[in-house]
């Protein structure tokens, strides 16, 4: 857009429009989405009753097409370009993490369709279309490398989150929805006074061109840092990390637990990428970024592994076990390594995997019990002992130990910040392993505290809905790759290593 | 005009619309704190396009700016309507159920 406003006469305009016409076929993935997301609207417009299965089908067929359309260009995949005239940015990092968001997404989706007649989400066309706007926008957040689309996609995101959150009745819902919405604009305001800086610094909105990196390099120190944490500040809170973190709690309690586990994990991983976009253009030396973030890792972790240990209700909980996790993701971007790198991206894939799974199986518990809370669920592991080990092997992946591939991406994460330590020898890293290392520990305790009320707590309640096959089916098939991942992860190493991480 | 003379208007508005959102306990009191942060950016983003070669990033910008902040306004307002349903308040202390 930007390269067309400059094109003065009509030939120049001419190629151009050619040159975007011919990008059109890079955005393919977000076209099929698009397109899911009008016919998900006029089906919900035309048809009045029975709209439960149509409404599926469009919704899971606009994702696999996604998805196919993902997997060609993965395979075809040749040389990073940048798009849409310097708006977005195609490449391997982008067309992978589009993979996992829409295996992410249909995930999701599977969990809203496994939670029966009450608060389905397939029983409104509303909710699905906002729900693929929230894909629109995570979608493009993977490939943003301009100021104006940075902003633009994060806004797509928030937007769609906050009517997610109260579009369903309840008072809680609502409350939640008027708490994320306060919290997101004035972080969002924040941010696109940094960005505007920012643009006063260089003269350009796009962050890879050498305009914007010559021009970082002449401002003084204190405006240059003020504007940088203004604008990473509206990143981090799409990331969910402390110090902005507030609205997680609220809003994991209250929304619709299929829409809570697509919050936990997209908008998140879709953040960090932009994050890693952000910090991998700065000019070296200008700005400590990485103790900045390295103080924001070690705060999330310790604040979100202490506070889930008081916590109880289930969702909760997992709202501030996600909190931590924001920090151990950060670990890899701190270390700032081609290995760094990696692993950064391998825990995110894998964090993804185990939230959704997570969440899964609180939504098969709270059907049966009616709420999340670890009271209800007292006794829950001796009628239900299959769904029970389920949960025992989510829980001990998510902690991050043996045999589940939680394990793996923790060590990954930690001996790439080793690693960075020796060669950088900069003390925060060495701060991140250790808290890191000790906060493991600690989220022992309340990532089993589930477990503990499911098998050796008894409780009265009784049970409102026999477990039931398909149930079983979908634990088996989310929670199994998190044991078979622990032993061949090279196979996905090798994979995330063939990626391209260089600007 | 001076280019400083906007950039300081625009710094004077985000503080105050900072003041306004931090203070205040009304929602949509807070919601017109958010918009004014807003404009503060719209200013500034205005005044620098002045220094930039292709003249207009900025200008594009502000006009984006202000769409997506008529589409929050526009959800923001919705939300405040069903929360005033539920608490009869739009008094943001009042509003707390959710606690732990």
């Amino acid at each position: 857009m930007i390269s067309l406003l400059q094109s003065n006469n009509a030939s120049d305009l001419k190629d151009q429009l050619g040159n975007l016409s011919e990008d059109v076929w890079m955005l393919a993935p977000e076209i099929s989405v698009v397109i899911a997301l009008l016919l998900l609207l006029g089906f919900d417009l035309l048809f009045k009753k029975n709209k439960e299965i149509g409404l599926a089908s469009i919704a899971f067929c606009g994702l696999a097409s996604t998805f196919v359309i993902l997997t060609f260009q993965w395979t075809n995949f040749s040389t990073d370009l940048m798009i849409m005239g310097n708006l977005l940015r195609y490449d391997q990092l982008s067309v992978f993490l589009k993979l996992i968001f829409s295996l992410g997404g249909a995930l999701g989706l599977i969990i809203a369709a496994r939670n029966g007649e009450k608060n389905n989400l397939f029983q409104t066309g509303e909710s699905l279309v906002i729900l693929f706007g929230l894909f629109l926008g995570v979608f493009l957040m993977t490939m943003a490398t301009n100021l104006l689309m940075i902003y633009l996609s994060i806004e797509v995101v928030s937007i769609c989150s906050y009517m997610l959150t109260g579009i369903l009745k309840g008072k809680r819902k609502a409350e939640a929805a008027l708490k994320y919405l306060l919290f997101g604009a004035v972080s969002s305001a924040v941010m696109l006074y940094g960005i505007s800086w920012l643009y006063g610094f260089t003269g350009t909105l796009d962050v890879t061109s050498q305009a914007f990196i010559s021009g970082l390099s002449e401002v003084s120190v204190l405006p240059l840092t003020i504007a940088l944490i203004m604008t990473i500040g509206g990143i981090i809170f799409k990331l969910g990390a402390v110090p902005f973190h507030i609205w997680s709690p609220d809003v994991y309690q209250a929304a619709p637990t299929a829409i809570v586990s697509i919050f936990s994990t997209l908008p998140k991983l879709a953040a960090l990428t932009l994050l890693f976009r952000v910090i991998n253009v700065l000019p070296a030396g200008l700005f400590d970024w990485q103790l900045i973030l390295g103080v924001v890792a070690i705060a999330s972790m310790i604040f979100g592994n202490f506070s889930a240990l008081w916590q109880k209700d289930a969702k909760r909980m997992l709202a501030y076990s996600s909190i931590a996790h924001a920090g151990f993701l950060l670990v890899g971007l701190v270390a700032y390594t081609e290995a760094g790198n990696t692993s950064m991206l391998f825990y995110g894939a894998m964090y993804l995997v185990m939230n959704v799974g997570a969440f899964l199986l609180i939504a098969i518990l709270e059907r049966r019990t009616g709420s999340a809370a670890f009271d209800d669920m007292r006794g829950l592991g001796m009628k239900m002992p299959f769904l029970g080990i389920l949960v025992v092997i989510v829980m001990i992946a998510l902690t991050g130990l043996p045999p589940t591939v939680g394990f793996n991406a923790k060590l990954y994460v930690f001996s790439a910040i080793w690693e960075a330590y020796q060669v950088q020898n900069n003390s925060i890293l060495l701060w991140v392993f250790i808290l890191g290392l000790l906060n493991t520990v600690v989220a022992l305790f309340y990532y089993l505290k589930l477990p503990y009320y499911l098998f050796f707590k008894t409780g009265e309640k009784t049970v409102l809905e026999k477990s039931s096959i398909p149930d079983h089916i979908w634990g088996t098939i989310m929670v199994l790759p998190l044991l078979i991942w622990f032993f061949q992860s090279e196979w996905l190493m090798n994979v995330l290593n063939s990626i391209n991480f260089v600007f | 005009m001076p280019v400083e003379h906007l950039v300081i208007l625009g710094a004077i508005l985000f503080c105050i619309g900072l003041f306004v959102v931090l203070t205040r306990k009304n929602a949509i009191a807070v919601l017109i704190g958010v918009e004014l942060m807003l404009n503060a950016s719209n200013i500034n983003l205005v005044a620098f396009s002045h220094f930039d070669p292709d003249l207009l990033q900025g200008q594009v910008f502000a006009l984006f700016v202000i769409t997506v902040a008529a589409a929050e306004a526009a959800v923001a307002l919705a939300i405040v309507v069903k929360v005033y349903q539920y608490f009869q308040t739009a008094d943001l202390d009042k509003i707390s159920e959710l606690k732990g």
